[in-house]
């Protein structure tokens, strides 16, 4: 073999060696960030679910309390007739004129893409919602209303709440929706638990 | 038993036909070791100190008077080499000098310098830590002529006192009268040039020559002998160094330096590559383990993880303090509150966004801070563009955020 080919040779086998060497060393370099990464992904899931099984009691204690006191109703119309009427007759008992009211569909969440989502969780409640405009309303008035809408018990929640002063005697435009929490049917929904 | 130490130093040095290694401590008389081919021989691998005698034919030995100052010999002496057309090198390692005899002045100087003679080593394995003349390895009659084979060649090594300072070999390959007639040749040129004294002696350590003729021939009585063991030399006696073995040293240093590159960047890479091995089966065996564990605690988890997203499904119905009002009481928390005029609030159980006026912007940037470090808010991470200031210096501010979608 010629020194010429010996060199070639030696460059080659090099070259060969460093590309395997790099090759392999960042192969085994990402393999291992990667078991890394998914270590301490468990390890922050495990600490949640450790936290959620420590804290156990008290969720299934306030998970007994929703299903003892969501209130039930037959259909979606009936849960929307009561909402719109109790709403509407706590504004009078306020004072207020409620200028648009609006049913809402029950509506699937939305992606980042604007379509619907197709893997969303399921609801453990059905849902009926209103929304409700008013036009410069006394703030006091407002959250008067809104005090006596709310009791834990009623399962009837504010779920979008927009508020724009009209600059003059403190009154304000809002936009409210309200949200009805309930059970269609007389039995609990069936949920992933049981 | 005691065990016999052996000897550190090795000498290699000319025999009368063949290379011959003998081994000794520096200083003393030396046992004779193996012995080589007449082209050389090597050194043992166990010695730690290895002197290489080389023969007469690799060196120029020549004395000669110079006149100054002591410092100034070494000068003197390459102009002298100079002069008599000896190419050699300047340094240390190339031309010994020293002095022999001073008097008025003046110096009898031995001057050594190596000739650009291929080194007769046989294995270059084990190179020599030092490099002598031959002849400075025995003890010479002092005064007197002293006639040796070396390597099958007639070498004639005169003293002046104790010291060498003419050493050659002859050019006739047996002492005859042409090798006689040359060494008063050579008396003869070192008489004239007043370098040689009177001599007392003519030692002959061969069993060649017919004494009468010698004794007519040089007018001296020749005394026959064995060649006596070699001395060991001192340590440091020596600095000469012939060039192909300090370049043999180089090239072996220089593979030796490749060779320890080679291992550390071997050694090295096979750290690195057990220490990501063992890295890697640690977490691998790691994550086996947590897997397993999540595996076990999953049916309890998900069962609470239900609950927990029930809950929070109810929160603006059930939990006050998931409230609209509670989230704008926590906007108005901030002392710098007082000031702002809001003009546009909404709220979701998911996000919130706020647009308000401030008097100045100093106000309006204190504000958005303390709502941006609110702990009540912060599951809102509220953010937002610097405030506008306006032409009267009031600003307006906005807020906005989400729920991160990890929190429900």
């Amino acid at each position: 073999m010629k020194k010429s080919e010996k060199v070639l040779l030696g460059v080659f086998a090099a070259l060969f060696f460093g590309i395997a060497l790099i090759g392999g060393g960042a192969f085994a370099l990402r393999h291992y960030l990667e078991v890394r990464d998914e270590v301490d992904l468990l390890r922050d899931r495990l600490a949640s679910m450790n936290l959620a099984v420590a804290q156990g009691a008290d969720w299934a204690a306030r998970s007994v309390w929703l299903e003892e006191n969501a209130p039930r109703f037959t259909s979606n119309k009936d849960a929307s007739a009561k909402l719109l009427e109790r709403v509407s007759n706590l504004a009078q008992t306020h004072g207020l004129m409620i200028g648009t009211t609006e049913l809402l569909e029950p509506a699937r969440g939305v992606g980042a893409d604007g379509l619907p989502l197709e893997d969303e969780e399921e609801s453990h409640f059905d849902k009926a919602a209103i929304r409700t405009i008013l036009t410069g309303v006394s703030e006091q008035a407002l959250f008067a209303w809104l005090h006596d809408l709310q009791k834990p018990q009623s399962f009837l929640g504010v779920t979008r709440l927009q508020i724009n002063p009209t600059g003059s005697d403190k009154t304000v435009n809002v936009e409210v929706e309200f949200t009805q929490f309930y059970y269609e049917k007389a039995v609990p929904k069936v949920t992933k638990a049981n | 038993m005691a065990r016999t130490r052996k000897p550190s130093s090795e000498l290699l040095l000319p025999g009368a036909t063949v290379w011959q290694g003998w081994t000794g401590a520096a200083g003393s008389s030396c046992q004779p070791g193996g012995e080589f081919t007449a082209s050389g021989g090597s050194f043992s691998r166990e010695s730690q100190r290895r002197v290489l005698a080389l023969p007469a034919t690799h060196f120029w030995v020549l004395p000669a008077w110079f006149k100054g100052e002591p410092e100034h010999l070494r000068s003197m002496a390459l102009l002298h080499l100079e002069r008599m057309g000896v190419k050699t090198g300047d340094d240390e390692t190339c031309v010994q000098v020293q002095s022999v005899a001073s008097k008025d002045g003046a110096h009898l100087t031995r001057v050594i310098a190596l000739k650009d003679e291929p080194v007769p080593m046989s294995d270059n394995t084990r190179l020599p830590d030092e490099v002598t003349h031959h002849a400075l390895c025995y003890p010479l009659v002092q005064n007197g002529i002293t006639i040796f084979r070396e390597l099958g060649r007639l070498v004639v090594a005169i003293t002046s006192g104790p010291q060498l300072v003419y050493c050659t070999p002859l050019s006739s390959l047996r002492l005859d009268e042409n090798a006689l007639t040359e060494l008063n040749n050579i008396c003869l040129q070192l008489g004239f040039q007043g370098v040689l004294g009177r001599l007392e002696s003519l030692v002959l350590w061969t069993d060649e020559g017919d004494i009468d003729k010698i004794r007519r021939a040089t007018g001296l009585t020749p005394y026959r002998c064995e060649m006596p063991s070699p001395t060991m030399p001192e340590r440091g006696s020596s600095l000469l160094m012939p060039e192909d073995l300090i370049l043999e040293r180089q090239r072996q240093a220089g593979h030796a330096r490749t060779r320890f590159f080679a291992l550390t960047a071997g050694a090295v890479l096979a750290a690195v590559v057990t220490l990501i091995a063992t890295l890697t089966a640690l977490a691998l065996q790691e994550r086996n383990m947590l897997r397993e564990k999540v595996a076990g605690i999953m049916p309890r988890a998900s069962r609470v993880m239900d609950h927990k997203r029930a809950w929070f499904e109810a929160a603006p119905a059930v939990d006050p303090s998931m409230w609209p009002q509670q989230v704008l009481l926590d906007c108005m928390e901030p002392e710098s509150s007082k000031e702002a005029s809001i003009t546009h609030w909404e709220w979701t159980p998911d996000q919130m966004s706020l647009i308000g006026r401030m008097p100045s912007a100093s106000l309006a940037l204190e504000y958005t801070q303390a709502l941006k470090t609110s702990e009540a808010l912060a599951r809102f991470e509220l953010d937002g563009p610097p405030p506008v200031i306006a032409s009267d210096q009031s600003a307006t501010f906005e807020m906005k955020g989400g729920l991160a979608r990890e929190e429900e």
